[in-house]
């Protein structure tokens, strides 16, 4: 997995390129967030910016997944855009970051519901990088539908405040704890113990 | 639910905690009772119009009233019941309320028997496989934290059913184990795939798959697919 910080995004302009477009082709084309559309065909948002940290899998040498992680001591989505999926105070700590823009390539996915073992490798990603990184939490914006694979990999969930509709999507705020149980479980799923950080 | 109403640290502490189903069914009764609950039900979709024996098989844990459940297996009230129908179509939670309008027969015949009102919540397995949990009784809160609280109980008390069972089997006097390439075969049933299907993307002959699946109805003591997979899924076969 490459890791780059934003603030080194412009040294990396070929991977960031194949990532904002692997983000059109995921959230605009398929997913169909129109307003995110762009005619380079590329999804790029304010929030990258130089605080952001931007996850890149490959796989056999092709982009196969991709996310965002943001410091919640800065802006972040859920601070900024969905203020009101928060009912209790915003978080903001340094162990804390924002989970976004979680995207793998069609080719790489068995099924929609099914987590692909890309998916995998990508969540495992967090967690190996937050636990070297003092990070030990994520914030989530998402279906309530995907809090059940989460509780099956050993994240501890809490809520953040109700379920609303964005969109024509029900989305609930969560906030997740990992640490090695949840690393470990990801692993026995893969059937793999092979760090994804290299 | 003290302090914040949203800290769910302490309900996933309970339910992780439970020995054995009817523990859990207990722990869950004893949450969601103060939002009007009196039963509850979690279980695993069965395919369209299959018996009444693969789809009681696909119960994970509940308490639900013993003669309707009689009466809805009994007459296959399964295929027809729009709260299934939902499940197996839809990522939102279903208020049953939503349902009153339409008249619908089964939903009209459960309040007889104490299923008055019910929130129905979807959700799906690392693996894809489709669950469902209701949660009914005369009535139900319509509090915002009452709806997160169904969904994330119905998560944290899944989980520890499928952990639970996997337990159990794994601590069984024979436990199951099958072949790597018998568990290729059963994460492409559990996709829907027909044989030649499944024959084509691992590159192996129709034969051999037909082989390896039979062999998987055997182990599991399965009679058809989708009794495979709720077996499988009790067991802790499919994560």
């Amino acid at each position: 997995m490459l890791i780059i910080p934003g603030r080194e995004a412009h040294n990396y302009s070929h991977e960031m390129d194949q990532a904002y477009k692997l983000r059109h082709d995921v959230f605009v084309d398929e997913m169909g967030w129109q307003e995110l559309d762009s005619d380079a065909k590329r999804e790029r948002d304010g929030f990258d910016n130089e605080d952001a940290v931007h996850m890149l899998l490959y796989s056999d040498g092709k982009l196969a997944g991709y996310q965002r992680m943001l410091p919640t001591t800065k802006s972040y989505l859920l601070s900024e855009v969905y203020p009101e999926l928060c009912e209790t105070k915003i978080p903001r700590d340094a162990s804390i970051w924002e989970w976004t823009r979680f995207a793998v390539a069609k080719e790489f996915r068995k099924s929609i519901r099914k987590l692909s073992p890309t998916g995998n490798r990508l969540l495992s990603g967090i967690v190996e990088w937050g636990m070297k990184e003092n990070v030990h939490s994520i914030v989530i914006e998402m279906s309530p539908y995907w809090i059940l694979p989460l509780v099956q990999l050993k994240f501890q969930i809490q809520s953040l405040g109700r379920t609303r509709l964005i969109g024509d999507e029900e989305t609930i705020a969560i906030i997740a704890n990992f640490d090695q149980v949840t690393l470990d479980r990801l692993r026995e799923i893969r059937g793999d113990t092979k760090p994804i950080l290299a | 639910m003290d302090g914040n109403k949203f800290d769910f640290l302490k309900l996933s502490y309970e339910i992780n905690n439970c020995r054995n189903i009817l523990e859990l069914e207990k722990v869950i009764l004893d949450i969601s009772g103060p939002y009007g609950v009196t039963h509850i039900l979690s279980g695993v979709m069965p395919r369209l119009c299959s018996s009444p024996k693969e789809q009681i098989s696909g119960v994970l844990f509940g308490k639900w009233p013993k003669e309707w459940s009689e009466r809805y297996f009994q007459r296959q009230y399964l295929d027809l019941d729009p709260t299934i129908d939902h499940v197996r179509n839809s990522r939102s939670v279903l208020v049953w309320e939503s349902l009153l309008e339409k008249e619908d027969f089964v939903m009209n015949e459960a309040r007889a028997f104490g299923l008055k009102a019910g929130i129905t919540i979807p959700m799906s397995t690392i693996d894809g496989v489709k669950v469902g949990m209701s949660f009914a009784g005369d009535r139900i809160s319509d509090a915002p934290e009452a709806t997160i609280l169904f969904s994330v109980v119905s998560a944290l008390g899944t989980n520890r059913a499928l952990e639970i069972n996997r337990r159990d089997s794994l601590q069984g006097d024979r436990p199951v184990r099958l072949t790597p390439a018998e568990f290729s075969c059963m994460e492409w049933i559990v996709e829907g795939k027909t044989n030649w299907e499944i024959s084509v993307i691992l590159g192996k002959s129709e034969k051999t798959v037909e082989k390896h699946i039979s062999s998987c109805l055997r182990k599991l003591g399965a009679n058809n697919r989708p009794q495979l997979i709720a077996i499988a899924l009790r067991n802790g076969i499919l994560n």
